[in-house]
C-alpha cells in the first residue's frame, strides 16, 4: 500500500481516536450534552469511513459500532449511563492497538474483536426494549427535534410514508424515499432508522421520518416522494417548539410559530455564548508537513542568513546610500522569516498533554485515589522533539503525583484535608524558558526521612546531613544509587526512577528542582528551553579550532592560576566551591596537541548532572546562540561532539558534547 | 536499459559511483576537522546550511594524490541509506551510460580496493571504469571508526 496515503490516514484516524478519547472523558464529566455527542459520533463516523476506504474492515466494524452508540445517546440521550463510558474507552484502546499494527505492519491485524463487540452489544442492546420511540412514529421526543430544528433555524415536519400494500420491494423503495429526502433535507431520525434502510433490512411497508428543513421546502419534497413507484402516501405534520402544548398542526401553525420563534430568538444568544465557536467558527486550518522538509527550510534559512550576514559586511564598506537602506530592509525580513520558521517547529503542549487525562483517570482508579486532574497552559509552545522527549518524563512524574505525592482519600480526610486532591499540570514560558510544573497537595517530602535513608545508605554522612539545606536534601532524590531502592521510595514517597528523569532533562539542556512542603504538597518544576535547534553557547578556541560548548552545561568561566591546580595521583583538579573537581584539557582530550603549562589558563567550569569538571581551553571568543545541526549518521560513532554549528562567516563548528567528555573525565 | 555514473578521478584511477547515490559535486571549500576519528574522514563542511562529513576517496582506497590543482579537486555528494557523505576527489570528470550486461565481476583486488567495495568493472573508452559499492565503502568505514573508538576507550 501506498506508505504516502497510509502515513496520512493513520495521521488523522489517531487524531480522531484522540478526539473520541477526550470526548469520552467529556462525556464522563458532564453527560450526554447534545453538541459533545454530536462531535463524537462525526469523529467516529470518520473514522469508520476512513478505515472502509482504505480496507481496514475491522476497525470499521469496531468502529461502527461505537459510532452507533453516539447515534443512541444522540437520539436518546436519556438512554446514558456513565458505566457504558468504560466499554468505550476499552473499544477505544482498542482501535489504538489496530492503528499501531497498521503501523508497523502496514496491514490490518489479525485480531478478534468479539470480546469489546461482545461488551458493547450487551451493554446498549439492553436498552434496546427501552428505545422510546418503537412504533410510536417518534412522536416521544417531538419537542426536542423541533427546539432542535429551531436552533438550527429550521423547521421539523415528521413525515409519514406509506408504500402501497403490494409493494413488491419495500426495503427499495424505502431507500429510495430516504435518500431522495436526505438529498433535500437533514433527517433527523427515522423508523425504521436510516442504518437499517441501508441494510436493506427491512420489511415493512410503513415509515416515519423526521426532517429538518427550510420553511418552504415541504410541498416540493413531498411531491418528490410521492414521485417515487410504489409509494401511496407521503404526510407531513410540521412539529413546533411550543412548551405544554402537544402539537401544531401545519394548518394552524402559523400564529403559534411565530410566538415560538420570538421565544427562540431570545435563547439563541445565550446558548451560543455558553458554547463559543461551536458553531461557526471553523478551527485554524492547517497542513502536515514532514520534519525532514521542516529541517530542509530550517537549512536553507540559516544558509540565507549566513548570505545575508556577508551582504551586511559589504554594505558596510560601502558608501552606496541605496545599497545600505536595500540591505536594512532585508536586514529585517530575514528575521522576521526567520522567527517565522523557528515558530514552525513549535508545537502547543497540548499536541502531548492531550493523552494525560485519560491516563490519570486510569491511575485514579487503579491506586484508588481521588482527585481532580487539572492542566494549564496548554497553548504554550514549545519546540516539537523537546516536547515530544519530555512526553515520558511527565508520565512519570505525573505517575509519582498519584502514587506517592497523594495520600489515599481516608488519609487525607484523617488529616483534615479535603478528601479530592488536586494534581496539576502547568506549563508556561518565561524569560526565553519553558517550564512545566507537575504539582499535587499530597503529603510533601518529608526531609529527615529522605536524610534517614540518605545516611542509611552511606550516600552521606549523618554531619554533613546536618548541615544540608534542604534544596541539597531534595537533591539527593535525584541520585541514581538512592532512588532506585525501593524501600527508599517507600519511605520517603519519591523516587524511582527520579534519576532518569533529571538525566533526560539535562540532556535536553534543561533543569528540574522540587518544591515542596511537608503536609502541603509536592511541585516538581522543570525548566527548558525555547527550542533545541537554537542554543546559546559559549565558542571558545583551542589550537586555533573554533568549538562551541552550550551554556547550559557552563557553571562558569574562570582565570586557573597554577596555585589553583592540585593534584591527586597524579592528575590535576581543581577545587570549586565545596568539592574538587577534575581538569581536562580539551585540547589533549581531543588529540589537538599536548597540554600547555603556561598560567593562567581558561578554564570552562562545567556541569553535567551531578557531574562537574573543569574544562581548559585556549580562549573564550564569544557567547552567541547557534543553531544546532545535527553530524548525520555516518558520523554518529564519534564521541565528544553533540552536533555542530555554522557561523556567521560560513564556517562550521563542532559543538562539544559535555556529558561523553564528562564521562571520560 | 543503461545506467548512469559519474566518472571520479583519483590519482591515475577512475572510480564510478551510481547517479542514483549522488546528490551533487561541489568545489572543495574549507573544512572543519573533526578530531579523534579515523583520518580518512576529513572533517565536516557547509553544505547550503547542512553539515556533512567528507572524506578522501584516495586515502580511504589506499592511494595517494598527486601534487593536486584545489582547482580541480572536488567532493562529490553522496547519499547511501540515510547517510550523506562527501568524497573528495582529484576531479570529476562525466558522466557515463554503462549497459549492466557489460559490468564484469570485480577482481579481488583493483587498484588498492577490495573486491567489497566494489561492484565491478566496466570498460569505458578504452581504460577500465571501477564502480564503487558506496553502500560498502560508507558503512566498513563506519565500523572501522567504531573500532578505532574503542581503542582510544581502552589506551
Amino acid at each position: 500500500m501506498n506508505r504516502e496515503y497510509l502515513d496520512a490516514f493513520l495521521a488523522e484516524s489517531t487524531e480522531n481516536v484522540e478526539k473520541l478519547e477526550d470526548g469520552c472523558l467529556e462525556l464522563e464529566r458532564q453527560g450526554p450534552e447534545a453538541n459533545l455527542v454530536a462531535e463524537l459520533f462525526r469523529a467516529a463516523h470518520t473514522l469508520k469511513g476512513m478505515s472502509a476506504t482504505m480496507g481496514f474492515s475491522r476497525l470499521a466494524e469496531l468502529t461502527h459500532r461505537v459510532e452507533d452508540v453516539f447515534g443512541l445517546w444522540r437520539d436518546h440521550p436519556e438512554s446514558f449511563q456513565p458505566e457504558q463510558v468504560d466499554i468505550l474507552f476499552q473499544a477505544i484502546d482498542r482501535m489504538r492497538v489496530h492503528l499501531e499494527a497498521i503501523s508497523t505492519s502496514g496491514s490490518e491485524p489479525d485480531l478478534k474483536d468479539d470480546d469489546v463487540m461482545a461488551s458493547l452489544q450487551t451493554a446498549f442492546q439492553a436498552r434496546e426494549p427501552l428505545h422510546p420511540s418503537q412504533k410510536n412514529g417518534l412522536e416521544e421526543d417531538r419537542a426536542r427535534y423541533a427546539t432542535e430544528a429551531e436552533r438550527q433555524g429550521k423547521v421539523a415536519y415528521r413525515l409519514h410514508i406509506q408504500l402501497t400494500s403490494d409493494c413488491m420491494m419495500p426495503a427499495v423503495r424505502l431507500a429510495m424515499v430516504y435518500q431522495t429526502l436526505k438529498d433535500a433535507a437533514d433527517i433527523a431520525a427515522a423508523e425504521p432508522t436510516e442504518d437499517a434502510v441501508w441494510a436493506g433490512d427491512v420489511q415493512t411497508t410503513e415509515a416515519y421520518v423526521v426532517v429538518y428543513l427550510e420553511r418552504d421546502e415541504i410541498e416540493r419534497i413531498q411531491e418528490k416522494v410521492l414521485d417515487i413507484t410504489d409509494v401511496a402516501r407521503c404526510d407531513a405534520e410540521r412539529w413546533v417548539a411550543s412548551r405544554g402544548s402537544a402539537s401544531q398542526q401545519d394548518s394552524r401553525g402559523k400564529f403559534a410559530s411565530q410566538e415560538t420563534r420570538s421565544q427562540s430568538m431570545s435563547t439563541t444568544p445565550a446558548e451560543s455564548a455558553a458554547r463559543p465557536g461551536s458553531n461557526d467558527s471553523r478551527p485554524d486550518r492547517s497542513i502536515r508537513v514532514s520534519v525532514r522538509r521542516m529541517d530542509a527550510l530550517l537549512n536553507t534559512m540559516s544558509e540565507m542568513v549566513i548570505a545575508k550576514t556577508r551582504l551586511d559586511t559589504i554594505a558596510a564598506a560601502s558608501n552606496d546610500p541605496a545599497l545600505r537602506e536595500a540591505v536594512e530592509r532585508l536586514d529585517r525580513l530575514t528575521k522576521d522569516l526567520q522567527d517565522e520558521v523557528m515558530q514552525l517547529r513549535m508545537a502547543p503542549v497540548e499536541s502531548v498533554f492531550h493523552r494525560y487525562p485519560r491516563m490519570m483517570r486510569d491511575l485514579e482508579r487503579k491506586l484508588n485515589r481521588e482527585f481532580d486532574f487539572v492542566m494549564t497552559g496548554l497553548e504554550t509552545e514549545m519546540d516539537r522533539i523537546v516536547l515530544e522527549e519530555m512526553g515520558e518524563v511527565i508520565v512519570h512524574l505525573l505517575r509519582n503525583a498519584v502514587d506517592h505525592g497523594l495520600e489515599p482519600p481516608e488519609v487525607r480526610e484523617q488529616q483534615g484535608k479535603s478528601r479530592r486532591g488536586t494534581i496539576r499540570l502547568s506549563a508556561y514560558a518565561s524569560g526565553g524558558h519553558i517550564y512545566i510544573e507537575v504539582a499535587d497537595d499530597g503529603a510533601g517530602i518529608d526531609r529527615a526521612r529522605v536524610l534517614q535513608s540518605a545516611i542509611t545508605k552511606g550516600v552521606i554522612t549523618p554531619e554533613a546531613g546536618a548541615s544540608m539545606s534542604d534544596e541539597a536534601v531534595y537533591e539527593l532524590l535525584f541520585q541514581s544509587g538512592f532512588s532506585t531502592a525501593k524501600e527508599v521510595s517507600d519511605i520517603s514517597g519519591r523516587g524511582v526512577g527520579l534519576d532518569a528523569v533529571r538525566d533526560k532533562v539535562e540532556s535536553l539542556g534543561g533543569k528540574i528542582r522540587i518544591d515542596t512542603e511537608l503536609g502541603r504538597g509536592t511541585t516538581f518544576v522543570i525548566e527548558l528551553p525555547l527550542t533545541l535547534a537554537i542554543l546559546p553557547a559559549l565558542l571558545v578556541s583551542v589550537r586555533g579550532q573554533t568549538f562551541a560548548i552550550p551554556t547550559a552545561n557552563v557553571d562558569e568561566v574562570v582565570r586557573l592560576r597554577e596555585a589553583d591546580v592540585r593534584y591527586v595521583q597524579n592528575e590535576s583538579v581543581y577545587p570549586s566551591g565545596d568539592r574538587i573537581v577534575p581538569i581536562i584539557d580539551v585540547a589533549e582530550w581531543l588529540g589537538l596537541g599536548v597540554r600547555r603549562w603556561v598560567f593562567p589558563q581558561t578554564a570552562v567550569v562545567c556541569r553535567n548532572g551531578e557531574q562537574k569538571f573543569v574544562m581548559v581551553v585556549d580562549r573564550v571568543l564569544d557567547e552567541l546562540e547557534i543553531v544546532n545541526k545535527p553530524l548525520g549518521r555516518y558520523l554518529e560513532g564519534v564521541r565528544g561532539f553533540s552536533g555542530a554549528t555554522i557561523l556567521g562567516d560560513g564556517k562550521v563548528s563542532l559543538i562539544l558534547d559535555v556529558r561523553s567528555i564528562g564521562q571520560s573525565a | 536499459m543503461v545506467e548512469s555514473y559519474v566518472i571520479m578521478r583519483v590519482g591515475d584511477q577512475r572510480y564510478g559511483a551510481h547517479v542514483s547515490q549522488v546528490q551533487s559535486v561541489e568545489r572543495l571549500g574549507e573544512i572543519t576537522p573533526v578530531p579523534r576519528t579515523l583520518s580518512f574522514i576529513k572533517g565536516v563542511i557547509h553544505l547550503r546550511g547542512a553539515v556533512v562529513p567528507v572524506i578522501d576517496l584516495a586515502e580511504r582506497v589506499g592511494l595517494t594524490h598527486r601534487a593536486q590543482d584545489a582547482d580541480e579537486m572536488r567532493v562529490v555528494i553522496a547519499e547511501v541509506e540515510d547517510r550523506v557523505v562527501g568524497m573528495i576527489v582529484d576531479g570529476v570528470e562525466d558522466v557515463v551510460q554503462i549497459p549492466p550486461e557489460t559490468i564484469e565481476p570485480p577482481p579481488a583486488v583493483v587498484g588498492g580496493l577490495q573486491a567489497v567495495y566494489l561492484k565491478g568493472v566496466a570498460r569505458v573508452g578504452g581504460g577500465l571504469l571501477v564502480l564503487l559499492n558506496l553502500n560498502r565503502v560508507f558503512s566498513a568505514a563506519e565500523s572501522e571508526q567504531l573500532q578505532q573508538i574503542e581503542q582510544f576507550i581502552t589506551s
